[in-house]
């Protein structure tokens, strides 16, 4: 099993990073995603579609300026997060 | 070496292009996939899978 | 963490927070790389420069199109793209 790590910076690609997460669990990889910069403008909406299929994080650095609390379902965390999953991932795509 | 570039929109710079040359003239095997008119992300995770680099641009 | 990775991250539109990511991204002891291959000079604000001196404290290589990048070593677009062939992840950001 490999793992695909997805970047979220932007808060355009909802259907395409959900689509992404879904094709990857159906071909039996695990996703990690990473939310930051405006990315974290649709958090929660993309938390709510994902579900269980992805292990998501997001920087609360990013968050808090925008006014955005808590995502629900996510780790609110740092670039430490991401770090780490670009170092796990064997794959990084950017949406 | 097998190289996948996403395209979700125009760069201004034009990077993207520039690399997508670039390699392909190296020799590379370079496949491009359009975000905006493909929508087949099975097709789209194979890819990103079976390939050495993938870029997202 | 082992088996570090080498990372490239291709600073394009939004310096600020590419800048920022770039320096997060050593936080995992991966070889993180910075190209600046946008259409501007990294703008000269205290965020940028704050980055840039900790990237450089880092010893992470920064690469720009831009001679105007006093920080960073010159390069020129043509000569970019086999470079990043030998990371591992390329971020454009």
């Amino acid at each position: 099993m490999s793992t695909l790590g997805i970047l979220v910076n932007s808060d355009k690609y909802r259907d395409e990073v959900l689509g992404v997460v879904q094709a990857a669990k159906k071909a039996g990889h695990d996703v990690k995603i990473f939310i930051m910069d405006d990315g974290v403008l649709l958090g929660n909406e993309l938390c709510g579609d994902i579900g269980t299929d992805a292990e998501v994080a997001y920087c609360d650095h990013s968050a808090q300026p925008k006014g955005i609390k808590e995502i629900k379902g996510a780790l609110a965390g740092s670039q430490f997060q991401n770090a780490t999953m670009m170092h796990e991932a064997d794959k990084v795509v950017v949406f | 070496m097998k190289i996948l570039h996403i395209i979700k929109e125009f760069t201004e710079s034009g990077a993207a292009d520039t690399v997508i040359e670039d390699d392909t003239g190296m020799g590379h095997d370079v496949t491009v996939f359009r975000l905006k008119e493909d929508k087949d992300y099975d097709k789209l995770v194979d890819l990103i899978f079976s390939s050495d680099q993938v870029y997202t641009w | 963490m082992s088996d570090a990775k080498k990372i490239a991250v291709l600073v394009q539109e939004r310096q600020g927070e590419a800048l920022r990511m770039a320096l997060g991204l050593t936080l995992a002891d991966d070889k993180v790389s910075v190209f600046n291959i946008g259409m501007q000079p990294i703008e000269a604000n205290d965020e940028n420069n704050l980055n840039v001196e900790s990237l450089k404290m880092m010893d992470v290589p920064l690469y720009s199109v831009h001679e105007a990048d006093s920080e960073f070593e010159n390069t020129v677009m043509q000569v970019v793209p086999e470079k990043l062939l030998e990371f591992d992840h390329v971020v454009p950001y």
